[in-house]
């Protein structure tokens, strides 16, 4: 049975496109322009759920995207609002928390049981004994509302946009038109934003001349050069007017974040149409005014038959008008401006029999229209601070105050005929512009060394809007029966009753116990209700009472949204290409990708130790520093003294921060009277740059040092093993005889026939090695040079696995890895390089004092099981208990002495050579290991390294 | 998200900077005491008032500056930078009522000690 009316004259909907669809098994068609709770109500379905608790047969309630009752599966879709999103042509459409079937729910059993789910139920049934929760929460999963994900789903594109609009107006109803109309007439940029799939607000449903009105003003907005976003909702504001935007009406993207800074708000989000509390006010058939015309005018779909409308104020009268035009038999209406009240429907589960007014009258019908009243949307409000406030003889709340950039227009500040609704509007729109003006100056000249601005600072424009009326409003939210409250929780004025009763009498805690106005509605038809009801309860007013506090988001906005899309870097080194190319197995070290190894890491070990090998260490971070007091930096950033450092030579040192823990460590050297190479760690590149800068700025403004970070300027290659000179000395003409160039040294020169390059002799891997930076449009070229020249030697890369079995080796510890955020540096066991009689170092007084503590020691240990290898982060525990004594720090397989050896981290007492430590593996089992004299398993003495 | 009056970049977002944290002297490295360096690492004052904040534009100038927050209103005032002429460079006031009530209503001006 089709419910579609004769053409309308407001009607959005194309009938030249018919758009096949399917709802609940059956084969329906809608049109273009439908929503999806519009075109099943066209094809005569007027069941759209099961309520979430009690799973009562819902209809449609307001016929918008705030319906409690009308969210449905569309497709692989959950959770979709049908009451807004537009018909698509063949989807298929599923109600939702139904089982076995939408006619048919064994679940309509708890209704029969309904004393029992008062508030609080489960946690009162449930929560002993606690064993059995597992247990309950496997039947009572089964119970929980909502759609079902399918995991198969491919992952949709979403899209973020940042943009920085002089004013944005939130709401396009003819308030909101009239602000964006003048506020782009006075020059202003401004973005419109409007919930709905088009402007003119209650317009939009209204009379020909309303409509009239409404696209006049949208004709002049458009023109005015004013970006219009339907179809998209302000979510929030947060401070200095940062405003959240969702856009749904995205050509591409399923939903955008759009990001706003706002020089001015203006809150134009008109008024929510509130339900009536009474018995049976959740039968399908008991509809909103606003839902009833537009369903008729918006949508040609007859809501009824014979319908009673019970009106308090315009909206309900002018349905009344609508129902007559689309041929509804009104069979009573009820005024709530004098004694007319609605007492209850009666009739099945599933559509209305009767309405019980007051006076004891019984009218027959299928549909009650019932208009009592507005919700003032107050969040974006609350968001800026304003705590709005009741007014009893207008039964709504009005803003208090809001600060001087958000400025309120509408239905949420007053009542007024359309014409003063637009003048009010448009006012606001002009107060806009000229604030936003004054506070880009004020912005602007507050940054004292940004780009000046001209002229004195405008005042801020005072507000001399003339304010809207208030059009008095009866008190209308409950009538002598008890009924749902809460539509999309399923709580009922009964409940909330009963809540206030065990002592949550607070709006906030019954709120969070009862769980009204928590559902997917937020609040928007529910609060006012709820308060009304808490009032009651405690026969006070509902200013008294007072309200909850709305936070964003306004609307929902999904996850893919705010993730939007992925802006996750990844770096690599000139030679990257290379690396590819010879088959290296990639791995992601911070943001950079770099090669773990090709193929064999423990082959890349030997061939390190008895040949050459070569590494791509780009990532490790470099940091040019210029000045004469590059010394007196040095000192204080690292523990160590660089007083005496000559040009030509190279130290390592520890960086500790002030509270003395490890944080960086690394080689500098020396390159001229003036400049310096510092490196640090890979991750630390960022860090230590910043960390420096600091000291410079704010510590010591007086000391001549730049800072230049060139870790990506230069390409960083390690050439180690015992051939490493002879391979070298074939492309350079660096003297690199032992007693010219030692251990410890740096030279610069031309490399492969590459200028400027920087060459020190240091040891990462034990072996004599060379670290090469070579200006990195030159690096692949250098390292295929490398690679040519070397090929009688045996040399090969090597990866980062390789490098870590060597360093290991050689008991070399990695901050980060072998050192956590409590490590400080007397644990690393270079209490040398912590020279306290520097005058001052960072971390100063806290290393004098670690110095005499007892720390935990790193060690090397050697595994007595050479074939296990614990995982790294293996506790180690008291023999036969399971107390914690320290932990494995680094562990390899060490294919140069065939053992299993590691770092670890242990209390003093197990720190001294051939201490046995308990470790626990991941299987639960235990193995020793044994502390080992040096930290260096392989050339203590580092013989190798300094050949 | 905060508007923060970077000296030299104009307004920016504050996720375009760092708050290294309210800016407190450090002790004598040499003459301190393990409480008073307690202090200085870990403990800070929340009041609801104006206090002396480090940041670091890290998206932009990269330089560091102090800028006074009240923390009840998040108004910011920016005070000379050095180097800045003393006694023409005030501060100013730059936060447009963020939180509704009265931004520093009784707080007294913050000078800067002109030479007139």
């Amino acid at each position: 049975m089709t419910e579609r009316l004769q053409p309308q004259s407001g009607e959005v909907i194309d009938r030249s496109t018919p758009l096949p669809f399917v709802w609940n098994g059956k084969e329906c068609t809608g049109y273009v322009g439908d929503t999806i709770a519009s075109a099943i109500m066209a094809n005569g379905h007027r069941i759209f759920a099961r309520s979430m608790k009690y799973h009562r047969p819902r209809g449609l309630l307001t016929a918008d995207f705030w319906d409690p009752n009308a969210f449905v599966q569309v497709d692989d879709d959950p959770n979709v609002r049908s009451g807004h999103r537009l018909l698509e042509v063949g989807v298929t459409v599923s109600p939702q928390n139904v089982w076995p079937s939408l006619d048919v729910d064994v679940k309509a059993a708890n209704q029969l049981v309904g004393r029992f789910l008062s508030p609080g139920f489960y946690y009162k049934t449930f929560i002993h004994p606690q064993k059995l929760w597992p247990a309950y929460e496997k039947v009572l999963s089964t119970f929980a509302p909502g759609g079902e994900v399918d995991i198969e789903t491919p992952l949709a594109y979403h899209d973020k946009r940042y943009t920085h609009p002089d004013v944005v107006v939130a709401g396009g109803g003819p308030a909101g038109m009239a602000a964006a109309l003048a506020a782009a007439e006075a020059g202003a940029s401004v973005l419109l934003v409007e919930h709905e799939h088009g402007l003119g607000g209650h317009l939009r449903w209204g009379s020909d001349e309303e409509r009239a009105v409404a696209a006049d003003l949208e004709a002049k907005v458009r023109a005015a050069g004013v970006e219009v976003l339907t179809d998209s909702t302000v979510t929030g504001r947060y401070e200095d007017n940062w405003v959240g935007i969702v856009q749904r009406s995205h050509p591409i993207a399923v939903e955008r974040l759009i990001k706003a800074r706002a020089k001015t708000l203006v809150v134009a989000a008109g008024l929510i149409e509130r339900p009536y509390v009474f018995a049976g006010n959740d039968r399908p058939g008991v509809m909103l005014s606003g839902a009833v015309r537009r369903l008729i005018n918006l949508y040609a779909v007859k809501p009824g038959e014979r319908a009673v409308v019970f009106s308090a104020n315009d909206s309900g009268d002018a349905s009344v008008a609508d129902l007559e035009r689309a041929g509804v038999e009104i069979a009573a209406v009820v005024d709530g401006r004098t004694t007319g009240n609605v007492i209850a429907t009666h009739g099945s589960q599933k559509a209305i029999k009767s309405v019980e007014l007051s006076g004891g009258r019984t009218v027959e019908a299928d549909l009650l229209v019932t208009a009592v009243g507005w919700t003032a949307p107050t969040s974006l409000l609350n968001m800026a601070g304003d705590r709005p406030v009741y007014d009893p003889a207008v039964a709504r709340f009005f803003p208090s105050g809001t600060p001087d950039n958000v400025l309120v227009t509408g239905g949420l500040a007053g009542d007024g005929t359309l014409d003063q609704l637009i003048e009010h509007g448009s006012a606001t729109g002009s107060l806009a512009a000229g604030r936003a003006v004054a506070i880009a100056h004020r912005l602007q000249a507050a940054t004292v060394r940004a780009a000046a601005v001209e002229g004195a600072e405008p005042d801020l424009a005072a507000d001399v809007r003339t304010p809207l009326g208030r059009d008095p409003h009866p008190e209308l939210f409950r009538s002598t029966t008890h009924g749902i409250v809460d539509y999309s929780e399923d709580v009922g004025s009964k409940d909330l009753v009963s809540a206030a009763k065990e002592g949550y009498d607070s709006v906030e805690l019954l709120k969070r116990y009862t769980t009204a106005t928590m559902g997917p509605a937020q609040g928007k038809l529910e609060t006012v209700n709820t308060v009304a009801v808490l009032a009651e309860a405690r026969g006070e007013t509902i200013a008294e009472v007072g309200t909850t506090i709305w936070r964003p988001p306004y609307a929902p906005i999904t996850l893919g949204a705010l993730a939007g899309r992925i802006f996750e870097p990844e770096r690599v080194s000139s030679i990257h290409p290379w690396h590819v190319a010879n088959g290296a197995k990639p791995i992601l070290a911070g943001q950079w990708i770099r090669p773990e190894h090709y193929g064999d890491p423990a082959g890349e070990v030997t061939n390190v130790r008895t040949n050459v090998g070569i590494i791509d260490v780009t990532p490790l971070g470099k940091l040019v520093l210029d000045g004469p007091d590059v010394p007196k930096l040095l000192n204080l950033l690292y523990t160590n003294s660089w007083n005496k450092l000559d040009v030509g030579s190279v130290r390592y040192g520890l960086m500790c921060a002030e509270d003395g823990v490890v944080m960086d460590d690394g080689v500098t050297g020396r390159l001229s009277e003036n400049r310096w190479l510092m490196t640090t760690t890979s991750s630390g590149a960022g860090s230590v740059w910043e960390w420096a800068e600091n000291w410079l700025q704010t510590a010591h403004p007086d000391w001549e040092v730049f800072v230049t970070p060139v870790t990506t300027a230069y390409t960083s290659i390690n050439v180690a093993g015992p051939k490493s000179r002879e391979l070298m000395s074939r492309l350079t003409d660096i003297d690199l005889d032992p007693d010219a160039f030692g251990y410890m040294k740096v030279r610069t020169g031309e490399i492969a026939g590459v200028d400027d390059c920087i060459m020190w002799r240091i040891g990462f891997t034990g072996e004599l090695s060379y670290e090469l930076h070579v200006p990195a449009g030159y690096g692949l070229h250098v390292w295929e040079a490398l690679l040519e020249a070397g090929a009688d030697l045996g040399v090969a890369p090597f990866g980062l696995e390789a490098q870590r079995i060597m360093r290991i080796e050689k008991g070399h510890f990695i901050v980060g890895q072998d050192t956590d955020g409590l490590t400080k540096a007397p644990t690393t066991g270079l209490q040398p390089l912590i020279k306290l009689d520097k005058d001052d170092f960072v971390g100063k007084p806290e290393l004098t004092w670690a110095m005499e503590q007892d720390l935990p020691v790193l060690v090397s240990v050697k595994m007595t099981d050479k074939t296990i290898v614990p995982p790294e982060a293996s506790q180690i525990v008291r023999p036969g208990t399971n107390e914690i004594l320290g932990r494995i720090t680094s562990s390899r397989y060490s294919p140069t002495l065939g053992e299993s050896i590691g770092l670890a981290q242990v209390p003093p007492e197990l720190a001294s050579a051939g201490s046995e430590l308990t470790v626990v593996l991941t299987s639960g089992e235990r193995t020793t290991a044994v502390v080992q004299e040096h930290h260096a398993h392989f050339d203590p003495e580092g013989a190798r390294l300094r050949v | 998200m905060l508007l923060v009056p970077c000296p030299h970049c104009g307004p920016r977002n504050q996720s375009d900077l760092r708050l290294v944290g309210a800016t407190v002297p450090r002790p004598d490295p040499n003459a301190t005491t393990p409480e008073e360096w307690g202090d200085y690492l870990y403990l800070r004052d929340n009041p609801a008032d104006w206090i002396e904040e480090t940041w670091y534009c890290r998206a932009g100038c990269r330089r560091y500056f102090t800028l006074t927050r009240h923390q009840g209103t998040n108004e910011f005032r920016n005070p000379p930078m050095p180097g800045d002429k003393v006694g023409t460079a005030t501060y100013t006031t730059i936060s447009v009522g963020s939180s509704g009530s009265q931004p520093g209503a009784n707080i007294e001006p913050h000078t800067t000690g002109g030479a007139s």
